[in-house]
């Protein structure tokens, strides 16, 4: 059935159940019957107990009466400012969109040029005013914290530490805003299967070795490493930030540091995700989380 | 005829009492759920699309584990949650959603637009324990979802019938192929998946539509 259809259907059904009510309401009340003195005659066949209560001679309080009618004059007025019956929109037009739009509307008046500001502002500056500092820290742990912790220290042998001084994918602003913007992808592939059990074990020494920051130019296994490694870790092992190879010459590790996980780590390869937030966040507060992360880290 | 009168002819004749009664409570149905029967004003957004086997079977993971008793996926239109969410929920987004999920209980954030903001890994470490990322974490651990398979019942092909019979326009193969589709997943792997399914439709502009 068509639309229009519909729409008569709901609002005559509305109001003639308002009607009803009104009807019941004042007939209830002001009804013969209603009046009728327990010892008049007329409709009198009721049940009567202790004898001389009856249906409808103990009225209820007039007051009620005057309560039900405003609540049905209030639903009246109701559905004439407001949608409710059918397609009428009512007098004042409202609807849920038109109140979020006339809001997002005052809020980018009210926020709007602030947030422009920011945008402008020196990243220094920035980083020296406490009050944007504190909005920042408050978006890191909305947004961020859930993989690198409130503190930014990283968590579960998953999540990179934001404080210390290893950047896997470049730790200038803007490496930073690139990794939040675009998100990144790092995949280690396993090398079990090409390095068999023996190669293994020597190449886990290699790594622990690098760890150390010892040198491995005279290993055996250096050529191997040459071959497999130095793509992404470079050949000193000091790692390739346009790959998001991590640096091994230092002691930061990821996914663990002791001898078991490193050499887990190269068996079975390793998968990092860090999603996009452009999607999420607007430039503002791109700009702000890059400030406070910096600043956070020195 | 008054009101008392009618009162005391309802009250002496039952059949006429309970058909009163049934009138009476049938209207508010005749007003708000009839209607929308008897319409398809609903019609999908653009990126609608139901949902592949795996987010599925995760979706009826999720209904299992009752994670609606305290997410909702449903974002008003508040300035404050649109604020946090993006953009507010629009009927469309939910017409393969039998049945919905948009819940009412808000103990948890609001998950409709959760899809990749979070890594697959994350997702999975904070399902098994939510406190190891989130300290502060009220969620309980789910662990036993990584120990069963998703697809344990084998009845993938038949949920996905099912919901072709009510309208979701999943074809013949993809039906056929559901099984296979699944077959390694464990339960853990199924809930991720719909969870990463759950994203904001980018061609509906926020602030027009029907929410």
């Amino acid at each position: 059935m068509p639309f229009e259809f519909w729409s008569w259907w709901i609002a005559i059904l509305t109001l003639a159940s308002l009607a009803g009510l009104g009807w019941v309401t004042y007939s209830a009340y002001f009804s013969a019957d209603r009046r009728a003195k327990p010892d008049e005659e007329g409709a009198q066949s009721d049940t009567v107990w202790d004898q001389n209560l009856r249906e409808g001679s103990r009225p209820a309080p007039l007051w009620w009466f005057w309560l039900l009618l405003g609540l049905l004059v209030a639903s009246v007025i109701y559905l004439m400012l407001y949608p409710g019956l059918g397609v009428f929109q009512g007098a004042l037009n409202w609807s849920s969109d038109h109140r979020l739009s006339n809001r997002l509307m005052q809020y980018d008046m009210t926020f709007g040029p602030k947030r422009e500001a920011i945008v402008a502002m020196d990243y220094a500056e920035l980083q020296a005013d406490e009050d944007y500092m504190k909005i920042a820290e408050r978006l890191f742990g909305e947004h961020c914290a859930a993989c690198h912790g409130r503190e930014a220290l990283g968590q579960a042998n998953r999540f990179p530490n934001l404080t210390d001084s290893e950047w896997i994918w470049g730790g200038t602003i803007g490496d930073i805003e690139k990794t939040i913007r675009e998100g990144r992808t790092a995949s280690m592939a396993g090398w079990e299967d090409t390095l068999g059990d023996r190669e293994l074990e020597l190449m886990t020494d290699l790594v622990v070795d690098l760890n150390r920051g010892e040198s491995i130019d005279d290993l055996p296994i250096k050529p191997m490493y040459d071959l497999i490694c130095a793509s992404c870790h470079a050949a000193d092992g000091t790692g390739n930030t346009a790959l998001g190879g991590p640096d091994l010459t230092n002691d930061i590790h990821l996914y663990g540091g002791d001898r078991a996980s490193i050499k887990f780590t190269i068996a079975k390869g390793r998968f990092g995700e860090m999603p996009a937030f452009e999607r999420l966040l607007d430039d503002t507060e791109i700009k702000l989380l890059v400030a406070w992360i910096v600043k956070n880290r020195e | 005829m008054n009101a008392i009168d009618l009162h005391r002819k309802l009250e002496e004749n039952a059949g006429l009492l309970i058909f009163g009664i049934l009138f009476v409570s049938a209207i508010g149905g005749l007003v708000q759920i009839l209607p929308s029967i008897f319409q398809d004003t609903v019609e999908p957004t653009a990126e609608t699309r139901p949902y592949t086997a795996a987010e599925l079977l995760g979706r009826d993971i999720y209904i299992r584990e009752g994670c609606s008793t305290c997410h909702s996926q449903q974002v008003r239109p508040l300035l404050a949650e649109v604020i946090r969410y993006e953009a507010p929920a629009h009927a469309g987004e939910s017409v393969y959603d039998r049945p919905f999920l948009w819940g009412s209980k808000r103990t948890g954030p609001d998950l409709s637009r959760v899809g990749e903001k979070y890594s697959d890994e994350w997702q999975r470490i904070h399902l098994l324990d939510p406190r190891a990322v989130v300290p502060q974490s009220i969620m309980p651990a789910y662990p036993w979802l990584k120990r069963k398979r998703a697809n344990s019942g084998n009845d993938i092909h038949l949920r996905m019938r099912a919901l072709k019979r009510l309208g979701h326009p999943y074809t013949e193969e993809e039906i056929a192929q559901a099984p296979e589709d699944v077959a390694g997943l464990t339960e853990l792997d199924a809930l991720v998946a719909y969870l990463q399914s759950l994203k904001i439709d980018t061609s509906v502009d926020p602030s027009e539509g029907d929410h």
